[in-house]
This record gives structure tokens, sequence and C-alpha cells, in this order.
């Protein structure tokens, strides 16, 4: 068998150029830290990595819808439980006025208590989230509550609010509306909210009050009567606002495992290991030396440096 | 003794004309398409002598180098060009899908719809925030980019193609006819002649070349003259003797491309079955496939988004702008110019269910279309029959049947009940105002999505085209040991070795010095004559 001159040489040059081709691929992996540095080095991989990177993009978007939603319920239990704190004052005052020895200036200071306390509840169930909006105010951005010249409050927000999705198909309502929280209250047969409730307490106190000791006292019954509804509700719906922390809590959980979970996946299904990387990548390059250094041996040999 | 000077100048003049053979290979032995030459060295044939006594007495004549041949084996040759051909198509093939590979892969279409949507999944968390608001319009602009990078990529790659095939057609046609041109010379060239190796080696350099452009079947004359057929050996006639044909080659508004045969003569559609130019219509074929899907997911997408955000009520409590133009494909994709509070995050109508209902039935509503709605209308559910009344007048508007879960038609809106209803159940519908924090708008994106299927189907495009590029890049291993060892074989019997060459040029420079020697004695003897 002969094997042309021309040919040899063309085909020493082709080995040469694989080898290098292989060690510069190696290069880019380790360059890159993956195996799969385009689709084709491995066409399914690749198809299902995409697939979880986009899961992961997804998780990581509810995670931190998640993490929002879990922001906005510890601002409403925190809310909430002021106004508990606010209403517990509120019956202590309501049992002190009841008290028939009370003097008049006493009596006045209740009223006053009372009515510094209806500011402080306007003030909380105005509060704005961290998106800086009305965290009770339902589906409408504006504020929560208004208070009129006679001191009336009125919620002034719309519906409910907008859930937050934290899953596919899965939303959770991160707020509630104002209107059920401290309105919608029944109290002898008679719709009231939370304001009214506790400001009615104080202007029955007030000095400028013209009620009899008899409407007096009915009023304070009312009013303690009103105080435990309003109690019963805020418990509920502080019950309700830990519930879904409680869900939240282990759908973060649950999130961030999934995320482990995933990029030990996604490292699997790429394959990448950098000591075979550089243990091939050395080999490669010996491979290449060996044969540039034989080449350059073989290519010195020819009849024609015998012939003298 | 005259006869022996004779031989021995017979002997110096064939060996210098095989020692220029050797020459002439060392000086060829990196020229394309050369085939080796041997010397064809014959003996003189002995006569009869003149006179009737030396009638039986053998006359010797000497040598006589009386051409050259060409090693050549014409069906190694054959073998050379058809694995050739298998592997310039795969291997044409294989740098185009590459190509088509990157601007899948690097332009990050899949990650930047992932992106959008997700963008959209943070704004209904915050509906009326303008940093989302602002979040998603970016988003948006980055899958415009990314679409349209990924279009004009596939564009260039196409016009590229074009190109370079419309340059290989003109090398294929240049070729067919040099090699008409050669075919001329060879009929006139005498047999064992120089010039005539010269012309066969053109001509195997000539057909070498063609058959990395396309499959050819090639038999030729004893006088070495070749006839052409592509494709196989019934295939179309490209060059017969010293007639060529040409070859046209235009891409189809699809993008693929159609070869033409004799386009000036007897016009001949030519499906061509190997060589670079049927791996480069095979790429035609891919980009075109790709384009075509990648424009089809930019339109779904475009008008999926659109339908949606124009359905629906912006931070203003105007209707929804669309967000994207796809009239000119992928490759000009594009946003349309939109204020953050002008993303239709929020429902056109707002729906509010009384707390005395009794049944779980929800609605959901968008306007009819070409329907005029009225501002507000209260819906009722009453025995199947959905009933719309004025508000404010208490006047009903109209009254239709209904099955829950297919919308109707009512009052200028298109209404679906889901759940159960209880007879008597009213719901408040009302045109959503400014400041809404609906995101129920959102939420239909993220059913698009699912519905769409965008990213899977940009995800399967990649793959595609990948899973190709993988098995050719298998392939052309194979064809290219195939190719090197019908290149080895052909080799074995054409081409030139120089240490081969080294051990003849000893061989033949000893036999001249020995010739030389020869005519030395023969002036010894004849001088040894005269001496007497």
């Amino acid at each position: 068998m002969q094997i042309g001159t021309s040919y040899s040489y063309d085909r020493s040059i082709m080995q040469m150029r694989g080898l290098s081709d292989e060690t510069n691929r190696l290069l880019n992996e380790l360059a890159s830290s993956k195996r799969i540095v385009t689709p084709s080095v491995d066409p399914l991989a690749h198809s299902r990595i995409v697939t979880l990177d986009r899961t992961m993009a997804n998780d990581k978007q509810f995670a931190s819808n998640v993490s929002l939603a879990s922001s906005l319920l510890d601002q409403t239990d925190d809310a909430l439980s002021s106004v508990e704190t606010q209403l517990q004052r509120a019956h202590e005052l309501a049992l002190r006025a009841s008290n028939d020895t009370l003097s008049p200036a006493d009596r006045a200071a209740v009223a006053a208590e009372l009515a510094s306390i209806v500011d402080d509840m306007f003030t909380i169930a105005n509060a704005t989230d961290v998106r800086g909006t009305a965290l009770f105010g339902g589906a409408s951005s504006g504020a929560a509550f208004t208070r009129d010249a006679d001191g009336v409050v009125s919620f002034a927000g719309q519906g409910e609010a907008p859930p937050i999705p934290i899953g596919p198909d899965t939303n959770i309502a991160a707020t509630d509306s104002g209107a059920r929280i401290f309105g919608g209250i029944q109290v002898a047969g008679e719709t009231t909210d939370l304001f009214a409730i506790v400001g009615n307490l104080a202007s029955v106190l007030s000095p400028d009050s013209t009620a009899t000791p008899e409407e007096i006292r009915a009023a304070i019954d009312k009013g303690i009567e009103g105080l435990d509804a309003a109690s019963d509700r805020l418990g509920t719906a502080r019950a309700s606002v830990g519930a879904r922390g409680a869900r939240l809590e282990l759908e973060t959980e649950r999130l961030a495992s999934l995320a482990t979970e995933n990029e030990i996946q996604k490292t699997g299904l790429d394959g990448y290991d950098m000591q075979t990387t550089i243990a091939q990548l050395q080999q490669t390059m010996l491979t290449l030396q060996a044969t540039q250094a034989s080449f350059t041996k073989i290519s010195q040999l020819s009849l024609f440096d015998y012939l003298r | 003794m005259s006869d022996l000077l004779l031989i021995g100048a017979s002997g110096i003049r064939a060996y210098q004309t095989a020692l220029n053979v050797i020459g002439e290979n060392v000086a060829n032995v990196d020229t394309a398409g050369y085939a080796r030459r041997d010397p064809t060295l014959r003996e003189i044939a002995p006569g009869a002598g003149s006179y009737p006594l030396q009638i039986n007495q053998r006359i010797l004549g000497g040598v006589i180098a009386p051409g050259v041949s060409r090693a050549w084996d014409q069906f190694r040759a054959a073998d050379v060009r058809n694995s050739g051909a298998e592997l310039a198509r795969t291997e044409a093939g294989i740098t185009w899908l590459e190509r088509i590979e990157t601007v899948l892969d690097k332009n990050a279409l899949g990650p930047s719809l992932t992106g959008f949507f997700n963008a959209s999944q943070a704004l209904a968390a915050d509906p009326t925030g303008i940093a989302p608001r602002t979040a998603f319009l970016e988003s948006a602009s980055a899958v415009a980019s990314a679409f349209r990078t990924t279009g004009e990529g596939l564009v260039a790659i196409a016009e590229d193609l074009k190109a370079t095939t419309e340059l290989a057609v003109t090398e294929l046609n240049g070729l067919a006819q040099s090699l008409a041109t050669v075919n001329s010379g060879l009929q006139r060239a005498k047999e064992g002649s120089n010039g005539q190796a010269q012309l066969l080696d053109e001509r195997d350099r000539l057909l070498d070349r063609m058959s990395t452009l396309t499959a050819i079947s090639v038999s030729t004359t004893d006088n070495g003259v070749a006839t052409v057929r592509l494709n196989a050996n019934n295939g179309p006639v490209l060059v017969d003797n010293v007639d060529a044909k040409q070859i046209t080659f235009e891409a189809n508004a699809s993008g693929t491309f159609a070869f033409t045969l004799d386009p000036f003569g007897d016009p001949q559609v030519l499906a061509l079955k190997g060589g670079a130019l049927a791996g480069f219509a095979d790429a035609a074929t891919r980009v075109a496939d790709a384009r075509a899907e990648i424009d089809r997911v930019a339109t779904d997408f475009a008008d999926r988004i659109n339908t949606i955000l124009t359905g629906g009520a912006d931070l203003d409590g105007n209707d929804g702008q669309p967000l994207f133009d796809a009239t000119g494909g992928a490759a000009g994709f594009a946003t349309l110019d939109l204020d953050p509070r002008e993303v239709a995050a929020a429902a056109r109508w707002t729906t509010t269910t009384p707390i005395a209902n009794e049944g779980i039935a929800r609605l959901s509503i968008v306007t009819a279309e070409g329907g005029t709605p009225a501002p507000s209308v209260t819906i009722s559910l009453s025995g199947g029959v959905m009933t719309a009344t004025d508000p404010l007048t208490g006047v009903v508007v109209e009254s239709v049947p209904y099955t829950a879960g297919t919308p109707v038609e009512i009052a200028g809106l298109s209404i679906t009940v889901s759940g159960a209803a209880v007879d008597g159940d009213s719901f408040a519908v009302a045109s959503t105002g400014a400041g809404s924090r609906d995101n129920s708008n959102l939420n239909l994106i993220a059913d698009a999505r699912s519905a769409g299927g965008f990213e899977a189907a940009i995800s399967t495009v990649t793959t595609t085209n990948a899973t190709a590029l993988t098995s050719r890049r298998s392939i052309a291993d194979a064809q290219g040991a195939i190719r090197d060892g019908a290149i080895a074989a052909r080799d074995n019997f054409t081409s030139v070795n120089l240490d081969n060459e080294a051990v003849e040029l000893l061989r033949f420079q000893q036999a001249y010095q020995a010739s030389s020697r020869i005519i030395q004695v023969a002036r010894e003897i004849f001088q040894s004559i005269i001496e007497i």
C-alpha cells in the first residue's frame, strides 16, 4: 500500500486540526462551566434544560409574588392587631363610663380618649401598603376611608382587592377590603361599622351631650355589644390572615426546595464535570503535542536526504 | 560492433526520458488532480538481418521510451467523487445548520418570552404600580427585540445561503464549460503523449471539483472524453462530449431552492442528490421552515396579547391599547409606544357580587363584538334566563336564556356564567373606572401563555434544528471516514510518493550511467580493433 506524499501531509493536517477543535471545545466547556454549550451538543437534554429554566424563572417570579403577599398579610395583621388593642382600650373605657359614680370631668376625659381612638383607627384603616396603595382599599387605588365634616367615617373603596398569582392558576387574596373588616357589623338589628360604634360612645359621653343618664346607659350597653361584635369580627379576620400567611410560608418553603431540586436536576442534565473536562483537555493536548512531534519527525524522513 | 554503440545510445535516450518523468512527478507532488506518470520502456523490436548469412542471427535494437503512462483507475476515482459528494452535501448542511442554531439559541427568544409572562405576573401582584408597569413594557421590548434579531438573523442566513448557492452554481457551470473544452482537446490528443496526460489530469481535477458541488456519474471513452450525468448513471446529462448544459437556480417565495437544467434549451427541473448544492438546498428548506415557524409564533403571540389588552381597561379607565405590531413577521416585530398607565391590567367590566347572593355563580364579561353597552347594568339570573336591568331606572333592557360555561350576548356585553346560580342572584356590572386595582386581564395573559405554547414552540424549533445538526455531524464523521478510505485507495494507485520516486530516480540514474558505460566500452572495443 502506497500513501501519496501529499495525502499524508493533508491527513496529518486534518488530524491535528481535529485535535485542536476538540481542545477548543473543551476549553469552551471549562469557560462556560457547562457541557451543553450549544443545543446540538445534546438536543434532548438541552430541550429539558430549557423547560427547567422556564420553570425556574416562573418559580422565581411566583416566589417574589409570595414574598410580596406575605409582607402584605403581615402588614394587615399588624394593623388589625393595633385595631384590636384600640378596641380593648375602648371596651375598658366603656366599662369605666358605665360606672355611675364617674365625675363629669372623668367622663369628658373618657370621651376625649374614645374620640382619639376613632382617629387612630381611621389612620390605621387608611394605611398604605408596600405598593403605595391603600391596604384596605379593596379594588380601588384611592383612600380606603373618608371622614366627612360631621366626623362620619365611610368606606371609599370598591369591591375586593385583586388576588395575587402565586402559582399556575393559583391566587391568594393578600389584602382584605376595609368594608368587610371594619363595616357590616350587626348590632341590635342595625348594620353599623367600627368607627360609628366607638364614635357614638365618644359623642354620647362628651360634655356636649344632652342625653339623659338612661339614654347614656343604653348607649353604653349598645356600645359594649358593638365592641364585642367588632372584636369577634377582627378575631375572625386575623385568623383568616394567619391561615393565609401559613399557606404562604408553606408555599415559600415549597418554592425554595423546588428551586434547589431544579438546580440539581439541571446540573445533572447538563452533566458538566470540571475534573473530567480538565482530564480530557490534558489528554487531548498531550495527544496533539505527540501528533505534532511525530509529524515533525516523520516529515523529516525522506529518502532524498540520503541520496548523496 | 556499431550495434553496441546504438544500444548504449538508445539506453541513454530512454533513461533520460525516464529521469524526466521522475522529475515531473517530484515537481507535481502537491498538484491537485495530478496522476503519477510512469515511463513506458520497450525493447526495440529485433528485426531480421539484411544479409542471407546473418538470417538466423538475432539483431539487438536497444530500448525506447515511446511515451508515458498515467497511473489511473477510473473506478477508484469514481469512488472518491461519490463519497466526496455525499460528504460535501452533509458538510454544507452542517455549516448552515450551525448558523441557524446560533440565531435560534443566542437571541434568547424563549427566555425573553418567559420574562414577559413573568413580568405580567409581577404586575398582577401590584396592578396599579408604575414600576411593575414600566418593567412589563420593558420586557415587551425585550420580546420584540428577540423576535426581531431572530427573524433578521434567519433572513440574513437565507440571503447568504442564496448568494453562496449562486456562486456555487456559477462555478459548476464554469466547470462544465471547461470540461467540454478539455473533452474537445482529448479528441485530438495523441495517445500516450504528455499532452494527453495533462488533459486527463485537468479532466479529473474538474470532475473532482464538480463532484464536491453535486453528485455526478462519469463515463469515459477510450480516448478519455468524459460524459457527465447528474445524480446517477441514469440522471440528466450535464456534459456530453463538447456540449455543456447550464444550470440556473432561484429561491421560491417560501425560501426553498429550485434548480433548472438547460433553462434556455430544454428546461428540466432538477432535484440534486449530492454535493454542496444539495446541502445548500437542504439548508434552505430548514431556514424556510424555521422562518415560517418563528413568524407564526410572532403573529400568534402579538394577536393574542393585543386582543387581551384591547379588551381591558387601563389605569385611567380607558380602553386598552395594542402593544405589539407583528405585521412584518418576526423580522419586523415591534412594540407600539405605550405609557405605563396605558397598560390594560384591569378587565373592562367590574362585577360586584352582593353578599346576599345565595349561589356561587360568577360572571366573566367582555364587551360583545360591535356592542355598545351602557356604563352600568344589573344582571340577574333566574330560571335559566339572564336579565339585564338599568340600575338607575329599574327598566329591563334585555332577557336571554343562558347556559353556564357558554358566553351569551346581552345588552352589548358577552357574559359567561361559571358556577351554579340560585334564582334571584344578581350582579352589579359597571365599566371599570380609573385607578382600578383589578388584575383579571393579566390572568388572561397567563391563560394565553398556556394556550399559545409560544415558549415550547420556540424550544421545538431549536431542538429540531439541533437534532438535525447532531445527526449530520455523526453522518459526516462516517462519510469522512469513507471518503478518506476512497482517497487512500485511489492514491495507492495514482499519487506521487517521494520515497518511491527517490528509489526510481536511483534506478534510472544507475541505468543511465550503465548505458553511458556501454558506449564507453563500445568505443574501447572499436579502438582495440583499430589498433590491431
